[in-house]
């Protein structure tokens, strides 16, 4: 008898250790949380790869220092994509294979497209992807979570700025784009924003990594555009600054959110004084609860340079990674993807403590950012100052479909 | 034509010159190479690089000394020189134990030889954007109202310079008489008395000179250095195609053709297609229409076998 009820109790802690396991959530284990991350470690867009894995890393160990998210610690494991769709796909499937809970700070267009219905059908939470493109959050995807300068928008915003604030009527507006998602996203957006204004932008391409720019800046030239907006890299923002310096060519420059870089002073030197960018999170010098949190946190666990806030992209990371922090917090214990995705959805209206505008996640959409900033650079102090305070373009995105 | 478009037209003209001077400098260091060991180099892009990095590291840290100019000028002749050294050394103990092998694995090595390199140099410095300091003034000059960039100047004058240089060498002097004979035939030049192995390591000294002026040079344009600017050693293979894989000359007119075509296709072509690869695909679309007309390249020579 006493041999009978010993099995049954090795029976019932078997079926309890079982069904336990089975219950729990994929990447998800007493103790800890897997993220997975992918960016481009390598090629032209490895400056920015570095950073988005070096302040994912500092979040986690800030955490984790602190006990970890109800007893669990995070941890993350990386893929370089070389910013390569064909490699997104695959760094997609090896961090499937290696159990990931949720995919964290990852960003880049034309590789975010390229695994948009993979992510959906294996329902795995991107918390947010950083992707420029409006399609990330257009139609809504339940598993994706957006967090960026939409390019559409922005394009928006900048013929807002110059024919509607500045009402420079004679402007000529030339595009110069990144020829991806990204960039053909901007290209979009500024030619819907000249539209409402009855202009037409001249528009020119650069490949990814390309290091000669003369033809694009002879033909705005040609064009004799006096404002020419740039969508692409922060050094080749500065690189097509100074081959214009170099062509006796000086219109006004116009950046997207990832030129609001203050290294573009190092890039491009002294010409790159007085350009305009438009950005879509608060500028390392304001005060904020969020800007703080994660000045305190870069400060602690980064190396040098990025131990200090110098570029507002450190900033959106921070962002994104604030808003997952209070999704899985109010998941409790028994965290679940679907529940994750669900407290993901009501953040919406979080106080980002001047991290970025207001975050505009809720059931319906998972558009985080609608609001935008012009900002100009000063080469003698590094930092870029406020032209247009927080602004809704005057053509969303939603509206365009 | 009015006023404006000779202008840009001129523009587009003298800036494509000094792309395709960097390009024939790039194509100069394959067919060296190509011509006088059989091998083709593919890592001539990352020899580039290393140059251009040696030469900001030496820049960067004369600077203060010196001067701007002459921190510059002593940066690109020791730069010039442990590149040269660099590309001897890879020849001595990486290249030249795999001679008499198939062709397929020295293709292997070479590529493994550019891996190697960019990772090296991707390993000590980064993969940021580094700032390259140099002496070129950022404001053009202008004759007759075309601006014209000093840096560009400066390419185009110093890369003819020793174009001319290294013609005059392969045409006059010793050293390059027994590399045209060593490239023209290995077996009967080493029976003349000439040193086949020096040679070897000679043309691949060559190539890391070319190589490191051409990074100089482009680095100074660009205004930053960055690890994979060594893709631009592929930009140079169809100036090498175009030119004749066994032709010095054709190998500089080949580079100087291309980066003016590629310029004009790009300020001309690519706005009314909607953008896009144009100025990559140019060059391409040259160097098919001239094989289907020319198989050996522009200036290149059919090799005949007697049987």
């Amino acid at each position: 008898m006493k041999t009978k009820g010993m099995f049954f109790s090795v029976f019932l802690a078997v079926v309890f250790l079982f069904s336990h396991s089975a219950l729990a959530e994929v990447g998800v284990t007493e103790d800890s949380i897997l993220f997975g991350h992918f960016a481009p470690m390598s090629g032209p867009g490895a400056y920015l790869g570095k950073m988005s894995v070096g302040l994912t890393q500092a979040w986690m160990k800030h955490i984790n220092d602190q006990g970890g998210i109800h007893g669990r610690k995070l941890s993350l494991i990386i893929e370089d994509n070389k910013y390569d769709p064909n490699l997104t796909k695959t760094a997609f499937f090896k961090l499937m294979d290696k159990k990931i809970f949720a995919l964290i700070n990852v960003y880049g267009s034309s590789p975010c497209v390229a695994i948009m219905d993979d992510v959906q059908k294996a329902k795995i939470p991107v918390i947010p992807t950083y992707a420029s493109t409006h399609l990330m959050f257009l139609p809504m995807k339940r598993y994706w979570f957006w967090l960026a300068g939409c390019g559409l928008e922005s394009g928006v915003v900048v013929n807002d700025y110059i024919y509607g604030d500045l009402k420079l009527k004679d402007a000529r507006l030339g595009i110069c784009y990144q020829d991806d998602e990204w960039g053909k996203d901007g290209r979009l957006g500024t030619e819907i924003g000249a539209k409402k204004y009855g202009k037409k932008p001249v528009a020119v391409s650069l490949k990814r990594g390309s290091k000669d720019l003369t033809s694009q800046v002879t033909t705005l030239m040609m064009s004799r555009a006096t404002h020419v907006y740039f969508v692409g890299y922060a050094p080749d923002f500065a690189m097509l600054i100074k081959t214009a310096q170099n062509l006796n060519y000086r219109p006004q420059f116009i950046g997207d959110y990832v030129s609001v870089d203050a290294r573009i002073a190092d890039w491009g030197g002294p010409i790159t004084d007085g350009a305009w960018a438009i950005g879509v999170t608060g500028l390392p010098q304001e005060q904020g609860m969020g800007i703080d949190w994660a000045k305190e946190i870069s400060a602690k666990y980064m190396p040098a340079p990025f131990d200090k806030i110098f570029i507002p992209l450190q900033l959106i990371i921070f962002a994104g990674s604030k808003a997952a922090q209070t999704a899985l917090e109010s998941c409790g214990r028994n965290l679940t993807r679907e529940k994750f995705v669900d407290a993901l959805g009501e953040t919406g209206g979080l106080d980002m403590g001047g991290l970025v505008g207001k975050l505009g996640y809720s059931k319906t959409s998972r558009k985080g950012i609608s609001q935008y900033r012009v900002y100009k650079f000063h080469y003698g102090q590094k930092k870029f100052t406020m032209l247009s305070d927080w602004r809704y373009p005057s053509i969303k995105a939603e509206e365009t479909r | 034509m009015d006023a404006m478009q000779v202008k840009f037209l001129a523009m587009g003209i003298i800036n494509g010159f000094a792309v395709g001077a960097i390009y024939a400098l790039l194509a100069l260091g394959f067919v060296v190479i190509f011509k006088a060991t059989d091998i083709f180099n593919f890592a001539q892009g990352e020899i580039m690089m290393f140059g251009a990095y040696m030469a900001m590291l030496m820049s960067n840290a004369l600077v203060g000394k010196l001067g701007i100019v002459a921190a510059f000028t002593l940066a690109f002749l020791i730069s010039s020189f442990t590149t040269a050294l660099l590309a001897s050394i890879c020849e001595m103990t990486v290249v030249r134990p795999m001679l008499g092998k198939p062709v397929l694995s020295i293709i292997m090595i070479t590529l493994g030889l550019a891996f190697v390199l960019r990772g090296g140099v991707e390993f000590i410095w980064g993969p940021e954007e580094l700032p390259f300091y140099k002496p070129f003034r950022d404001a053009p000059l202008l004759v007759q109202g075309v601006p014209i960039a000093e840096v560009r100047l400066y390419t185009i004058v110093t890369s003819l310079i020793l174009m001319g240089v290294f013609f005059l060498f392969f045409k006059y002097s010793n050293k390059g008489l027994g590399m045209r004979a060593t490239a023209e035939d290995q077996e009967t030049a080493f029976l003349m008395g000439i040193n086949v192995k020096r040679i070897f390591t000679m043309s691949w000294a060559i190539a890391g000179i070319v190589g490191a002026v051409g990074g100089i040079f482009l680095g100074s344009t660009v205004g930053n250095l960055v690890p994979y600017l060594s893709h631009m050693g592929l930009r140079a293979l169809p100036a090498v195609i175009l030119g004749g894989m066994n032709s010095i000359t054709g190998a500089i007119i080949g580079g100087l053709i291309l980066g003016v075509c590629e310029n004009l296709a790009g300020t001309y072509i690519a706005p009314h297609i909607g953008g896009g690869d144009i100025k990559e695909i140019t060059s391409y679309v040259i160097v098919l229409v001239v094989m289907m007309i020319r198989p050996h390249g522009l200036f290149g020579t059919k090799e005949i076998e007697r049987v």
